[in-house]
């Protein structure tokens, strides 16, 4: 790095540009919380928010209700009316999505490595879960080139004819983000161009039925891959981390709490407790933190007031493990359950529930929504009939107008979850597709 | 599902372009207008989404520039961006003392840069600030790529001029170390020989 002085470099031409990129002012980037972190959709129609790449640091990570109404929210008018939250009923099959919602009644700790719960036994504590991981967390090796989550994702959509709606559960193909341990190998996100679904209720299959069996909503397309530019894998709160920040994070009492509650407040405004809720699963699922700071993550969550057991719970791909909840505040509060493999410190997935409905829920999930666009103009393209700006909150808003089924979720349905495939190191490498299919991040390493 | 697709088509330009756009519309009409300037950019976007060149950024922004300079009255887009220069250079308060040198200088730049014209800004800042290519600045701009070349030397001398005057006077040794410039630069440097 030569010590030239840079205020002559202005009589070099090739120089007084270098000055002036040293010059940007941090004011060209947002602030940190209010600018919308990333798009996230929600149509009426049998399309779906997309389990956006979680490209290392700029797109949703899973966090799709959040995000949607921190972001650019693109909802149905129809949905609009009735709030933005969609509805769906619980998965086919699983009444209730396996899912008690009872906390369980304080129960002695100590099942390191215990079996999975069987049916019978009472459920152990929140506390007892989570202090039982943060045990199991420690003993995690690390070893590996890349720290690798696999995971598929699923959200309750509307479906089916407009005169005949029923809710899917829309299911994406597994995605995966390889974080690498190295700055001099890139870390990747591999998102799934493709999804099926299913009727999401007995109610919503019976309408199906009813309705023909038409073919259900599914897609096919390529996998992407996106590579992080700046150095950023991942974020926490608004904020980009790099992957040895990450490792960094402190595993001190307190210290991590702090960190997170910062992150915590950078985003939305449905209590920071809640949002404490949601940082904390984002480091479980998602980040390559050492396994002092896993422990100290289930010890945090094991204090942090308003978390409670949901007893035992059958997470989306079937698999049993302990249910941890919390729910948000606020209209349209939703619940958040991480459910946790009994025996380890393994996410196995995170759920988000309704906890509101409207007045009246149609068995099928759906309600019929618009059948021509706002003064009788033609769809500007399929079923959208184009989009308009909304404040809510005091913040603007993109909101898109479409035609076609609407949600309708009774309380207590599930409306997405992430569900963890497998987490851990390796040194294998990630298959790319082809480089027409890969794409870098536009964000910077802010943060 | 083609509507899908261009949902999904329009989330990924969203979130892979929009701190972008916003840095853009900051430096080209000030942080007052530039939330407003992003939601209508992305609103021509969504609409024109089959049409976006690729790359898409440097369309973006050459709608960032158009929707500045039609939507909002001169007075309004003056007074927001008078603003924003200010801010640039009141902003960060005292310094200490081993980086006083550094945020003196840094000042300079940027006043330097508020003494300019609208469009030797754009010219300077869409290379320096907002990465672009030359050919993909000069598309901004709506000119050929030779054009932008002259146009972005005879602003470059400009900036040259007015940092003249600002600049302190200190012995060359005693200057901050330089720090690296962005790799974002190395493309306008090759281009102008």
């Amino acid at each position: 790095m030569s010590r030239h002085p840079r205020w002559r470099t202005a009589d070099h031409p090739g120089d007084v540009l270098n000055l002036l990129a040293q010059a940007r002012p941090p004011r060209l980037d947002p602030d940190r919380g209010t600018a919308p972190p990333a798009a996230s959709f929600l149509t009426a129609g049998p399309s779906a928010a997309p389990a956006t790449p979680p490209p290392g640091g700029s797109a949703p990570r899973g966090r799709r209700r959040r995000y949607l109404m921190a972001g650019l929210a693109v909802t149905a008018a129809a949905a609009l009316a009735a709030g933005l939250t969609v509805a769906v009923a619980g998965p086919p099959g699983r009444p209730a999505s396996g899912h008690p919602g009872r906390p369980a009644a304080g129960r002695a700790l100590s099942h390191p490595a215990g079996p999975p719960p069987g049916a019978g036994a009472p459920a152990p504590s929140a506390r007892a879960v989570l202090l039982t991981a943060a045990v199991n967390a420690a003993r995690v090796p690390v070893t590996g080139r890349y720290w690798r989550v696999v995971m598929t994702s699923g959200s309750a959509q509307a479906a089916g004819p407009n005169a005949h709606p029923f809710a899917v559960m829309q299911r994406w193909f597994p995605s995966a983000n390889w974080y690498s341990r190295s700055a001099a190998r890139q870390t990747w996100t591999l998102v799934p161009g493709s999804w099926t679904s299913q009727p999401a209720s007995a109610g919503a299959e019976a309408a199906w039925r009813a309705a023909g069996s038409p073919p259900l909503p599914r897609r096919h397309g390529p996998q992407q891959a996106w590579w992080q530019t700046g150095g950023g894998v991942g974020y926490l709160g608004n904020g980009n981390l790099t992957f040895a920040q990450f490792r960094a994070l402190p595993s001190a009492p307190r210290r991590l709490a702090a960190v997170v509650r910062r992150a915590a407040r950078a985003q939305s405004p449905s209590g920071v407790r809640y949002e404490m809720f949601d940082v904390y699963d984002q480091l479980l699922k998602w980040d390559p933190i050492t396994p002092q700071v896993r422990a100290a993550v289930f010890r945090d969550l094991a204090a942090l007031p308003g978390v409670r057991s949901a007893g035992r719970v059958t997470d989306p791909l079937g698999r049993v493990g302990y249910g941890i909840e919390m729910t948000g505040t606020g209209s349209g509060a939703e619940r958040q359950v991480l459910v946790i493999a009994p025996g380890t410190a393994s996410l196995l997935a995170d759920e988000y529930f309704t906890t509101t409905a409207p007045r009246q829920v149609p068995p099928s999930g759906a309600r019929p929504g618009l059948t021509s666009c706002p003064g009788g103009k033609q769809p500007a393209r399929q079923n959208i009939c184009g989009t308009r700006k909304i404040i809510r909150h005091g913040k603007k808003y993109l909101e898109m107008i479409a035609l076609g089924p609407r949600l309708v979720l009774p309380a207590g349905s599930l409306e997405s979850y992430d569900a963890v495939i497998r987490a851990g190191w390796t040194n294998a490498r990630p298959r790319l597709p082809a480089a027409s299919l890969r794409f870098s991040t536009a964000t910077d390493g802010r943060g | 599902m083609a509507d899908q697709d261009a949902v999904e088509q329009f989330t990924s330009l969203y979130e892979r372009t929009r701190p972008r756009v916003y840095a853009f519309a900051v430096s080209h009409a000030g942080r007052q207008l530039a939330e407003e300037i992003v939601s209508e950019v992305y609103l021509v976007a969504w609409r024109r989404l089959a049409d976006i060149p690729r790359p898409e950024l440097p369309w973006l922004l050459s709608v960032a520039r158009n929707v500045t300079a039609s939507q909002f009255r001169a007075t309004v887009r003056q007074r927001s961006l008078a603003a924003e220069l200010q801010a640039w250079t009141s902003a960060g308060g005292p310094a200490a003392p081993d980086i006083a040198d550094q945020v003196t200088e840094r000042h300079a730049v940027l006043a330097a840069l508020a003494a300019l014209s609208a469009p030797d800004r754009d010219l300077l800042t869409l290379v320096a600030w907002h990465g672009l290519t030359p050919a993909a600045a000069a598309q901004v701009m709506g000119c050929s790529t030779a054009a932008y070349f002259v146009r972005l030397h005879r602003a470059r001398r400009r900036l040259e001029r007015a940092l003249r005057g600002r600049l302190p006077a200190r012995p060359a040794t005693a200057g901050p170390p330089a720090a690296a410039p962005p790799a974002t630069l190395s493309t306008p440097q090759e281009g102008i020989r």
